[in-house]
């Protein structure tokens, strides 16, 4: 086969998968993470120190305190 | 002997998982393996993240190579399409997650994108073409792989967990640990050697 089309070939897959990427990755950086998810870990009163919920000696985090 | 065909699919998916470990024996994505490894809900989600990638990167590799790569006689670009394919799929599998499994998706942090360099999905793929797989063999491969893959992360992330209340001396706290625990698991992989001869 002809140097000329195995080049164009070439540029063409690498093209249309590039494209495809491209496209998933625009998707990817425009979804944001439920709002729900975030607060639910903030709520979550575990310890400081050990990270147990039900800790004998809990220390709240920081936001907690405030 | 002759086996079957079925047979031969199940040794395979045998021999990804056991003998030929792709993070014990091949030492593929090792940088995940120590680095999600620290809790057991981040290594089973990361190993889930990783059984997608290969399977789907193995589904989808198989026919462009043979049904596109070769007849347009461009062979040669076979890495770069599958950089291209397994980095696309990372990126379906994080909107996927970010939207259904947050919490999860935190968890992850950078080792999440970090699946499109990480080599054991590269190397599975690659050694689909290398070794010229029938599409039957590529995906028992594959399979196999990434529960190996699977397994091991969650084992070894089940050993960190235990090892955390364990009285380990200070001097080998962390790290250290992890890595002689890796060692050992490695050695203990090597007992399945010899357990399949197709």
């Amino acid at each position: 086969m002809d140097i000329f089309l195995k080049v164009l070939f070439s540029i063409i897959v690498f093209a249309v998968l590039f494209v495809l990427f491209i496209v998933l990755y625009r998707v990817n950086k425009k979804t944001k993470v439920p709002k729900g998810a975030r607060e639910l870990e903030r709520n979550e009163f575990s310890c400081s120190h050990c990270g147990h919920a039900e800790c004998k000696f809990f220390i709240p985090n920081k936001e907690e305190k405030k | 002997m002759q086996t079957s065909a079925a047979v031969t699919f199940i040794l395979a998916i045998i021999s990804g998982m056991l003998v030929d470990n792709v993070l014990l024996s091949r030492f593929y994505g090792c940088c995940s393996f120590i680095g999600v490894s620290k809790k057991v809900e981040s290594a089973l989600g990361m190993g889930i993240a990783v059984v997608f990638v290969i399977i789907f990167a193995s589904l989808i590799c198989w026919p462009i190579y043979n049904f596109i790569l070769v007849p347009l006689e461009i062979p040669f670009m076979d890495t770069i399409t599958y950089i291209l394919v397994i980095a696309s799929l990372v990126q379906f599998i994080a909107i996927v997650i970010k939207k259904y499994v947050p919490k999860l998706y935190n968890s992850l942090g950078i080792y999440l994108p970090l699946i499109t360099t990480n080599c054991a999905v590269l190397g599975v793929v690659q050694a689909n073409t290398d070794m010229e797989y029938s599409f039957m063999l590529s995906m028992a491969n594959a399979i196999g792989t990434a529960l190996g893959f699977l397994l091991v992360i969650v084992v070894f992330a089940c050993i960190r967990n235990r090892l955390e209340s364990a009285n380990v001396p200070k001097c080998i706290k962390g790290t250290p640990i992890a890595l002689i625990t890796a060692s050992l698991m490695s050695i203990a992989f090597l007992g399945f050697l010899g357990m399949i001869s197709i």
